[in-house]
């Protein structure tokens, strides 16, 4: 999927990220000593604080006078200052070990979400399709009627793509902001799965709200 | 001024005591010595008149005050009260003349040979009686009057006030001595309270010999004492913290290898017990280290925050992250619900991360599989970030013992449950040092809802930085 450049000096561990990251899908280079990268050809840079060579915020320093690569930090340091000083450089995220796998992963997948330009407007969930952009929803070819409260959220719910809304956010779409909102939310949203038919489209969220049933936005 | 207020006060007593003793001996004794000299006129001129009969002539214009006459022309009478030349009066022998008693002069008894009469202890007129050897007659008794006019005999003090001065001369002196020490010393006390005891500082221009200033270089040599120690000690703090980090750093890259071949391990073999086991403990202690790393920083002298801005919403995604494998493996589902656009608050990131972080770790460790934990961030004028599970909760008085204690746990129970001791504490703790609040509520429908709720900041970091530069 990317081309990922790790600069990590413990070798064991260096082992065990390449291998996970390379079962993810993406493609990784691994150097052991810390020297700045031509960042042409990359798409995440993944590094260490403390190096042999360059210290990682050297590194950093210098990446970022000439390009926008995204930088990972990986560090056994979780001082507020080191991680503080670190995004203030210009590194993306930071990642303090230890660390599970999956989590490196769920990471790694967050910074090459960017840049949003890539990010498109049209959703499939459930054998639908949602324009985000333009409002419509359809089913085979077939466009859904809905009412502008249910455009409304399914919308608010496609924006967010996959990822839940709480309950007070989707209500505050609804004509009456009441005390009943919250039994009219989930009559709405009853409503709204009738219509966009079988298959689940709208998943319920434990303690938070509701979500549109795409692929979980943390899960791999 | 508590010291010269006392001088004042000592001096003003003293010398108004011994003044007022001095006036009134030496009036005591003036008026002795005038009343003897009186009894004696009296007694040589009864002597020297012949007889009875010459006691008539004791009144006579010889003996009588000289009449006024014109006054000298060439000298002005003497300052003070006018002189009373002395005067024999003969008296009958119970009597007592009229203008004598108008001056409040009472008629002494008879005595042996002479008394004196009562004129006031300040007055400066006196007057004796004096017995004649003829009781019966018109000279029964002679009142000789006078004065105790200053240079008379008897006196103690002279004329004018003049004997005031050495009296002065002391009061002015014991100012004169105790009024810069009174100032000195003021001075000093406002040196030593101005600044902290290890930072007390002496000016150059407090040098002298006297005592405040042996005062003043003691209090110097104490301050530098008490500076090096307090150095002293935060170099240890430093150096146990350094060592803390550096411990840290060392346990957690061997962590961090193990944890990635456990994931390996479960992906292989999920349904194995011990894998699964090992991959609990390996989160466990991934956490445990890093709270009591938290703890280090909390718990030391002077515990600090590194504020900066934070934004929730990725703090929650991480918080979230590292415990998905977590939650996972207890089959527990843990959900984020977070607003659309970035929340920033001021804070500390690592220990904000941390206290979050034991919040989700125990929805999750006391919850039964099946169970759900929702991580809600709700923003406004205040955010409101809340870890709601449906696990067995916390019973209400367990609640209130913890909230007592500062959520920490007894012993037993800490090791026991695991979770109740240190992370809810680290919790309670960074809310606290944040300004922050932390709730515990049980929903009406079970479970335990954790919140932490403060005042958010509602401008990004670039939109601080602009407000700063």
């Amino acid at each position: 999927m990317a081309r990922i450049l790790l600069i990590e000096d413990d070798a064991a561990l260096a082992a065990e990220i390449v291998s996970t990251l390379e079962r993810a899908g993406h493609t990784v280079d691994w150097w052991s000593e810390g020297r700045v990268p031509d960042p042409s050809g990359l798409d995440l840079l993944v590094v260490d604080l403390m190096l042999p060579g360059m210290y990682g915020l050297d590194i950093l320093v210098e990446l970022r006078a000439s390009s926008d690569l995204p930088v990972l930090v990986l560090s056994a340091r979780n001082a507020t200052s080191d991680r503080v000083r670190a995004l203030e450089l210009g590194a993306d995220d930071y990642l303090t070990k230890p660390f599970w796998p999956e989590e490196l992963v769920q990471r790694v997948k967050a910074r090459l979400r960017r840049p949003y330009l890539a990010r498109s407007t049209q959703l499939h969930v459930a054998g639908l399709k949602i324009d985000t952009e333009q409002g419509w929803v359809c089913r085979d070819g077939a466009s859904i009627e809905l009412t502008p409260t249910e455009r409304s959220l399914l919308l608010i719910l496609a924006a967010r793509q996959g990822e839940p809304v709480t309950r007070s956010r989707l209500a505050e779409v609804l004509a009456d902001a009441s005390s009943l909102g919250d039994r009219n939310l989930d009559a709405h949203i009853s409503r709204l799965r009738k219509k966009l038919g079988p298959g689940e489209v709208i998943a319920t969220v434990w303690g938070v709200g509701y979500r549109l049933a795409t692929k979980d936005a943390r899960r791999p | 001024m508590r010291l010269l207020h006392r001088l004042a006060l000592a001096t003003v007593m003293v010398g108004g005591a011994v003044s007022a003793g001095l006036v009134l001996i030496d009036a005591h004794s003036r008026q002795a010595a005038a009343e003897a000299t009186l009894a004696d006129l009296g007694r040589s001129r009864m002597d020297e008149a012949n007889g009875e009969r010459a006691c008539e002539r004791l009144d006579t214009p010889a003996v009588r005050p000289p009449p006024p006459h014109r006054p000298a022309r060439h000298r002005p009478p003497p300052p003070g009260p006018r002189v009373e030349p002395p005067r024999i009066i003969p008296l009958g022998p119970s009597a007592w003349p009229a203008w004598a008693a108008a001056r409040g002069w009472e008629r002494p008894p008879v005595a042996a040979d002479w008394s004196a009469v009562q004129t006031g202890l300040l007055s400066s007129s006196v007057a004796v009686v004096v017995e004649t050897p003829w009781p019966r007659g018109p000279c029964a008794r002679l009142l000789v009057t006078g004065s105790t006019a200053p240079g008379f005999l008897g006196a103690l003090l002279p004329g004018s006030p003049v004997w005031l001065a050495p009296l002065l001369a002391v009061i002015l002196t014991a100012w004169i001595a105790l009024a810069p020490v009174a100032r000195r010393i003021e001075g000093l006390t406002a040196l030593v309270e101005a600044r902290p005891a290890e930072s007390f500082q002496l000016p150059a221009g407090f040098a002298g010999s006297d005592e405040v200033s042996a005062l003043g270089q003691a209090l110097q040599r104490m301050s530098d004492r008490l500076r090096e120690e307090l150095h002293g000690r935060e170099a240890q703090e430093r150096r146990l913290r350094e060592f803390v980090a550096h411990t840290m750093h060392d346990v957690m890259v061997p962590l961090t290898v193990l944890m990635q071949h456990v994931s390996k391990l479960r992906e292989a073999q999920p349904d194995q017990p011990s894998v699964r086991a090992i991959a609990d403990e390996a989160h466990y202690i991934g956490a445990l280290l890093q709270n009591l790393e938290a703890a280090a920083r909390i718990e030391g002298g002077a515990p600090e925050l590194c504020k900066a801005p934070v934004e929730l919403c990725e703090l929650v995604r991480r918080v979230a992250a590292r415990h998905d494998v977590f939650a996972h493996e207890r089959s527990v589902e843990l959900a984020v619900g977070l607003p659309e656009r970035p929340a920033f608050i001021e804070g500390d990131l690592t220990l904000l991360e941390r206290a979050l972080s034991n919040l989700v770790y125990n929805a999750i460790h006391y919850n039964r599989p099946g169970g759900h934990v929702a991580v809600v961030l709700e923003m406004g004028a205040h955010f409101v970030l809340s870890v709601l599970d449906d696990g067995p909760g916390i019973p209400a008085d367990e609640m209130g013992q913890l909230v007592q204690r500062g959520f920490r746990g007894n012993q037993a129970r800490s090791r026991g449950s695991r979770g109740h001791g240190l992370g809810l504490h680290i919790t309670h703790e960074v809310a606290k040092m944040h300004g922050f609040e932390l709730r515990l509520e049980r929903p009406p429908e079970g479970g335990l809802r954790a919140l932490i709720e403060g005042p958010s900041n509602q401008r990004s970091p670039r939109e601080l930085r602009k407000g700063i530069h």
